[in-house]
């Protein structure tokens, strides 16, 4: 086939099509503003985001924390984490009901990130459909979180889930915090005729058009005529029985569509494990001379199973940071034909935003740059302000977890997100100035 | 990520998301919608992404979950003509969108978001949740199809 270019296919995106974009963000806000339990919670998340969730359903995996956390090799070896397993603390808390039984496992906490896994096993003769809600208490610090992945998750007679979440929990815990997590599941059976479906492998490729057509007129909400449905191992909550301010357990059960089995509520001990140390000497901020800015390190932790860093970049005055912006082309977004710059109400998290790479140290096993990355991260910037000495400062935070090796050395590389025409994309533009730190041998 | 971030972020790819809503959905309320959905949904669950880095990536993933999500309450709307459904402005090249359009879409999509999109294959695989080599196939095959689709349509 001649080179063919598939956006060819396409006009350019419709007025009513980036209006609806505007109108539903503005929407958001407005719905937010009304559900003040919602804000609530989300300022509670804000200090603790769930940043992880996963379910596995392979009975014939062992399962812990570790196993959740790290990555496995092509021939399933795990990647790295070695160094994690003394400080995992073994639970094995069981709680059993008629009809499932609940073990927690282990869980792992180095004060700023916490993990947890747990198993739950089908004791009943019918197909269970697992939810859950999980809450987080101690000392100065409670969280609450949203449902999960979990919620709606199909369990067969015999059947175990091996699940593990793990939270980013901040501010910190102390060492010997008396931390406990809440364990809430909820398990429902239908109450409705059953209708099963893998897709999109069930979308056979041989189908004629009035087949397909058959095919998706059948899982429509209108011809399921009150039945559960239920996708890949995951029950579909209809449409029109979502109601954001109920659990997704709830909704099903009002909807008619399922009935409750059990409900167990677990309380789980959590011991924290500190080990942290720093890059900074003396708590000394490291100062590095940049390329038309100065980047002042006031925070570089590293915990087991996490990292926190704060910087700031500095400039001598507002021009220079402006200038820096347009010099490299970062810092601008593209609206109705015109460059914006996006400093005028702060610097926002992704568009100033540093690339962090790690080097391999002795209790980790090597690690790409590409992989650490995949261990995700937050990011959190605080508003721009002028010191008292005329400068400008541009604060950011850096805050990753969970890690799965120690490594010796962060170095962090600016980089901001650059607008190109050509295709239409921002993409991350990558400064050529570095700054490393390194954390003491213990 | 602020709402501000959010916004200019979804705005700076809403070509992208507009093909993909409309390679799946093709009435254009219907594309609408699922972007409507889609942000919503995105929004509320921010804090699951575990790198910011892949929002575009991400919102694309939950963007396709919501077209098929649409389609199966609609069903499949019967298409009179398939340069009706373009109400503003006509592509480039409407023949193009016509073959590419009768490609069935497990084939179509994967086909879309690696030569429009430039999406890698180990990217596709994770936003539509297929393992890679059914991805690779996909596009193989999608191509082919295509290919088929247009001689037919320049033998007419």
């Amino acid at each position: 086939m001649k080179p063919i270019d598939l956006k060819n296919a396409f006009p350019s995106c419709p007025e009513h099509f980036e209006a609806r974009i505007h109108s539903t963000i503005r929407e958001m806000e407005r719905l937010t503003m009304m559900k003040k339990h919602k804000i609530r919670l989300v300022v509670a998340l804000s200090l603790a985001l769930v940043i992880l969730a996963g379910v596995a359903l392979a009975a014939s995996l062992r399962w812990g924390v570790l196993d959740f956390l790290t990555a496995r090799d092509e021939s399933g070896k795990p990647i790295g984490g070695d160094y994690l397993q003394p400080l995992i603390q073994p639970i094995d808390l069981v709680q059993k009901t008629a009809s499932a039984k609940i073990t927690v496992l282990d869980s792992l906490c180095d004060g700023t990130n916490l993990t947890l896994a747990w198993t739950c096993e089908n004791q009943s003769d019918m197909d269970l459909y697992l939810f859950k809600e999980i809450s987080i208490h101690g000392g100065h610090y409670m969280m609450e979180t949203t449902r999960g992945e979990l919620d709606g998750r199909s369990l067969a007679p015999g059947g175990m889930a091996h699940c593990a979440e793990s939270w980013n929990i901040s501010p910190i815990a102390p060492d010997g915090e008396d931390l406990h997590v809440t364990l809430e599941l909820t398990l429902l059976r239908s109450k409705v005729e059953t209708v099963s479906v893998d897709l999109p492998d069930a979308i056979a490729s041989t189908m004629s058009e009035a087949e397909w057509a058959a095919y998706y007129d059948q899982y429509s909400e209108k011809n399921l005529g009150g039945k559960l449905f239920v996708e890949n191992g995951m029950a579909i909550l209809p449409i029109s029985a979502r109601n954001d301010e109920r659990s997704n357990a709830q909704n099903f059960m009002d909807a008619g569509l399922m009935e409750l089995a059990d409900h167990i509520v677990m309380d789980v001990p959590i011991q924290v494990v500190m080990q942290e140390k720093s890059a900074l000497i003396d708590g000394q901020p490291i100062e590095k001379q940049m390329d038309g800015y100065t980047i002042r390190v006031t925070r570089a932790d590293l915990y087991p199973n996490a990292t926190a860093i704060d910087l700031e970049y500095v400039f001598d005055n507002e021009e220079a940071m402006l200038a820096l912006g347009k010099s490299r082309g970062g810092w601008l977004y593209h609206e109705n034909g015109k460059d914006v710059l996006l400093l005028f109400i702060g610097c926002y998290a992704g568009t100033f935003q540093e690339v962090v790479s790690a080097l391999p140290g002795e209790n980790g096993s090597p690690a790409s740059i590409s992989a650490y990355a995949l261990q995700g991260f937050s990011s959190n910037t605080k508003e721009i302000y002028q010191r008292t000495d005329g400068k400008w400062v541009v604060p950011a935070t850096q805050r990753m977890s969970p890690l799965t090796f120690a490594p010796a050395s962060i170095t962090i590389v600016p980089s901001a997100f650059v607008w190109t025409s050509d295709t239409e994309n921002d993409e991350v533009q990558y400064f050529e100035d570095a700054i490393t730190l390194t954390f003491p041998n213990e | 990520m602020e709402k501000h971030e959010f916004e200019s972020r979804v705005v700076a790819c809403r070509d992208r998301y507009y093909r993909i809503a409309k390679a799946i959905l093709v009435h254009e309320a219907d594309c609408d919608d699922a972007m409507q959905e889609a942000l919503v949904k995105a929004w509320m669950n921010l804090s699951r992404l575990r790198s910011q880095e892949y929002f575009e990536t991400w919102l694309c993933r939950i963007l396709i979950n919501e077209c098929k999500q649409l389609l199966r309450r609609h069903g499949r709307r019967p298409e009179a003509a398939l340069s009706d459904t373009f109400p503003a402005q006509s592509p480039p090249d409407l023949g193009l969108w016509e073959a590419l359009y009768q490609i069935d879409l497990p084939y179509r999509v994967p086909l879309l978001l690696h030569h429009a999109e430039k999406y890698s294959i180990k990217d596709i695989a994770g936003i539509l949740q297929l393992p890679i080599s059914t991805v690779k196939w996909r596009i193989h095959h999608g191509k082919a199809l295509l290919a088929r689709q247009l001689e037919k349509e320049a033998t007419l």
